[in-house]
């Protein structure tokens, strides 16, 4: 009665996800990422979840992928050819409703506290609550939280010049594989777009501003850093924009708590630079 | 005061690796600021500001990390350096071979992931109930893998969790599928409609790996370890995961499996079953059939017709059919040509069996199975008294061997992880002229040994050698599937092809393959 069931599933890929054939950028537990050019897509588990670059394949060991290329609507893993189907993709845009803005406001006041009450000890969670710094050591620490207070101080200053000198300072500062301040810029960049889809407001000259100055040599920031200007998000952060607009405090916290599982700082960096794009940088945009 | 410095070139490892290695080496005494950093102008910026850098970082590209060491002398300077390395290596290995990263307290592992909600803890059994009640207390469900706790430690502990809605799986429970995640010993499968609640891990294994192979799926496999349903305990977890699957919205037909357990408390479940308004099947293995009279559970004899019935129910089939494909099966396999071509190659002596088991269920299912086919057999597990082996190191006549049961496993890995004392086993039993068959189990899936047929090949080519008859049959079925990491086609392939073994789809079916063996032999 044994059947020969289909091993090797498509679970998911990606709206972004180009044509070509790409090359092993790096590999982690759950990640496998290629190269093409500038172009960054993942090869991830489940728990990873779903996003634009992302491709989710159930069946096959990570760990022994070496090659993906990509035709059409074909994916090809380890010469393992897989049927791209419509049915199958991620849409990385967001949809919003109408927004109503008491909730919207009361929520991020709840992120914030959030934020600081679970950030992760050395994430610029500080920058909402000076107390955090008791965190960082004397040394390399003290001193990457004076550089990122200081070019977060330029950013607030709510001139394009500064914002630019402030981004300026920021950009690839910090530990991790993406730096803190990349992360940071990436939720300001998120913000900004989210803050021009609720405002009617357009915020495309400094969302593109901010990008350019931002980019460096580091791809897979580079990768965050694009999607967050053009407002294409992984699924976790979509859901939690989600329940930042239309629910309570119970979701925000489950989606928060999400984001703060990517990398050990990532996910709070990237929040706290979310929350400053509304709370913090002034009203002027 | 030194500084010393390192490039890694072209190394990417995630932040939380990062951080971990920077907090460990700024915690070593002499070490003044330690940095672990990608290289970026603003990093090398910042680490010039914090008197870190070093002329040689001018070479590091963008993809290389750097690493940036104070000390109080040169000496700490480099041993600090060398234990960067070897985490940083450890962490690339485990990477390669798909270990994660294990925090070392609960609340460390809380931190890293602060919206887990169960917990599953293998610790040495004397700690494991503390761990558990910890954990408990903190509102997460628990899966203990630990043996040796005391049966006071886990009334205790099932009591404080249905009084607080939670689970305890456990202890020595060794396999649990919960919302598609694999925990322990559990196998890749497919995930589906079929719930599955065990006081029994290779039970469950052995169940759900047949249901994925036949097309059907897992909705949540509950293990609740075998002494739940033992008299004392009164099957606390048993009947609360029941429940659970009653009201899972997922799960549409439900198993029950569990080892010879306690009348009283297969009496309570199937009166729970009463209410479920769900097909139930229940595999109560060495239960008396009567208990089933006039209850709403299909009682199946063997795990593989528990599993079947689910997968014929879940098709939208009778699950008749199961009975008339067992039935035809056994029918064929009187009339195979290789039962015919084993018997022939044995030697007049060559009359007994000896079944070597890594799972306690699988043996126990085996046992009944055998008991059928070719009277009592000898054993480490069976409540017979007069077939109870003195010295379960040493075999008589048909005998059944749990190797993992305690006399076994105390002070060494379990038998599906380290074949070592089974081979052995089969070598001894190889040496005696009288042996014939030696049946056995292979368990795959995550946790279990992950070169199974190359350390069986091996070993079954030296056991011919070593018996006096030259040959021995060697039968035995393999759990799990072609999605466990060890690929369950290619087992069966390298273990039929390269080393002759008659390999079943199911336990009951390499059992009963190898009783007419046994059978014929007696009968020529």
């Amino acid at each position: 009665m044994e059947s020969n069931h289909s091993q090797i599933k498509l679970i998911s890929f990606g709206d972004r996800i180009p044509s070509g054939t790409f090359t092993v950028h790096s590999r982690f537990r759950r990640t496998i990422n290629f190269y093409n050019n500038s172009v960054l897509i993942s090869v991830v588990s489940e728990d990873i979840g779903r996003g634009p670059f992302n491709i989710i394949v159930r069946g096959l060991d990570l760990r022994k992928i070496q090659s993906l290329s990509v035709l059409k609507n074909i994916v090809t893993i380890n010469n393992i050819s897989l049927i791209m189907h419509e049915a199958l993709k991620y849409t990385s845009k967001l949809y919003l409703q109408s927004i109503n803005n008491a909730i919207h406001t009361d929520n991020l006041s709840f992120l914030e506290s959030t934020l600081v009450k679970l950030g992760t000890e050395k994430s610029l969670c500080f920058l909402l609550d000076e107390k955090r710094e008791v965190h960082f050591k004397p040394g390399f620490e003290k001193e990457l939280v004076k550089r990122m207070k200081f070019g977060v101080s330029l950013i607030l200053k709510g001139t394009m010049e500064s914002l630019n000198e402030g981004i300026t300072r920021i950009k690839g500062c910090g530990f991790g594989l993406t730096p803190s301040g990349d992360d940071f810029i990436a939720g300001l960049l998120s913000g900004f777009y989210l803050k021009q889809e609720i405002s009617g407001k357009d915020l495309s000259e400094i969302r593109k501003k901010i990008y350019e100055t931002a980019k460096g040599d580091n791809l897979i920031s580079n990768t965050f850093l694009y999607l967050a200007k053009n407002g294409l998000f992984i699924e976790r952060f979509k859901n939690f924009i989600h329940s930042l607009l239309y629910e309570g405090h119970e979701e925000i916290f489950t989606h928060i708590q999400k984001i703060l599982n990517v990398g050990e700082t990532s996910g709070a960096d990237m929040l706290v630079g979310f929350m400053f794009s509304f709370k913090k940088v002034g009203e002027q945009w | 005061m030194v500084v010393k410095g390192k490039i890694k070139r072209g190394e990417y490892f995630d932040s939380v690796t990062l951080m971990i290695v920077t907090k460990q080496i700024n915690g070593i005494a002499g070490i003044t600021d330690a940095a672990v950093v990608m290289n970026t102008a603003e990093n090398r910026s910042i680490l010039d500001s914090s008197g870190l850098l070093l002329s040689e970082f001018d070479e590091a590209k963008g993809s290389d990390l750097l690493i940036c060491i104070k000390a109080d002398s040169d000496e700490i300077a480099g041993k600090a350096m060398l234990q960067v390395d070897e985490v940083l290596d450890k962490v690339r290995h485990s990477i390669s071979d798909s270990e994660d990263f294990l925090p070392k307290s609960l609340e460390t592992a809380l931190k890293t992931m602060p919206d887990a909600n169960l917990v599953l803890i293998s610790v040495a059994g004397k700690y494991a109930a503390r761990e558990a009640m910890k954990a408990l207390k903190k509102g997460l469900h628990v899966m203990i893998f630990s043996d040796n706790v005391s049966l006071d430690d886990e009334i205790k502990l099932k009591k404080y969790a249905r009084e607080k809605d939670l689970f305890v799986m456990g202890p020595d429970c060794g396999t649990a599928i919960i919302n598609g995640v694999p925990l322990a010993f559990a196998n890749i499968v497919n995930r589906g409609k079929i719930g599955i609640v065990a006081a029994s891990g290779t039970g469950l294994q052995e169940i759900s790996s047949i249901i994925s192979n036949n097309g059907a799926g897992i909705s949540q496999a509950i293990g609740t370890g075998g002494r739940d349903v033992k008299k004392e305990v009164g099957g606390i977890m048993f009947l609360a995961a029941l429940d659970a699957l009653k009201s899972d919205k997922n799960t549409e037909i439900i198993v029950l499996v569990s080892k010879p357990s306690a009348k009283e408390v297969l009496k309570k479940i199937l009166g729970k079953v009463e209410d479920i308004h769900k097909p139930v099947i229940a595999i109560f293995l060495g239960a008396d059939e009567k208990l089933f009279d006039g209850s709403k559970a299909i009682p199946a004899k063997t795990l593989e017709e528990a599993a079947l019935n689910a997968v014929s129910i879940s098709k939208g089939n009778n699950y008749n059919i199961v009975q008339d494909y067992l039935r035809k099966r056994s029918i064929k396999m009187k009339d195979n040509d290789k039962l015919l071509r084993i018997v022939s190659n044995l030697s007049m002596e060559q009359k007994y069996l000896r079944g070597l088991f890594c799972g306690g269920t699988l043996c126990e299912e085996a046992h009944l199975i055998l008991n059928n086919i070719i009277g009592e057999m000898y054993s480490n597990i069976t409540s017979q008294k007069e077939f109870l082996l003195k010295d379960p190191w040493k075999s008589t006549k048909n005998t059944l061997i749990d190797m993992g049961a305690d006399e076994f496993t105390v002070g060494r890995p379990h038998p599906m992880i380290d074949y070592s004392l089974r081979n052995r086993r089969i070598l001894q039993e190889a040496k005696s002229p009288e042996v014939a068959v030696i049946l056995f189990d292979v368990v795959l899936g995550h946790g279990s040994n992950m070169h199974p047929a190359e350390e069986l090949v091996t070993v079954i080519k030296n056991a011919h050698l070593q018996s006096p008859g030259g040959i021995i049959a060697f039968v035995c079925s393999v759990t799990g599937t072609t999605e466990d990491p060890q690929d369950k086609k290619q087992v069966v392939k390298k273990l039929e092809n390269d080393a002759d073994v008659s390999v079943f789809e199911s336990n009951a079916a390499a059992a009963e393959f190898a009783g007419l063996i046994i059978n014929t032999l007696s009968n020529n």
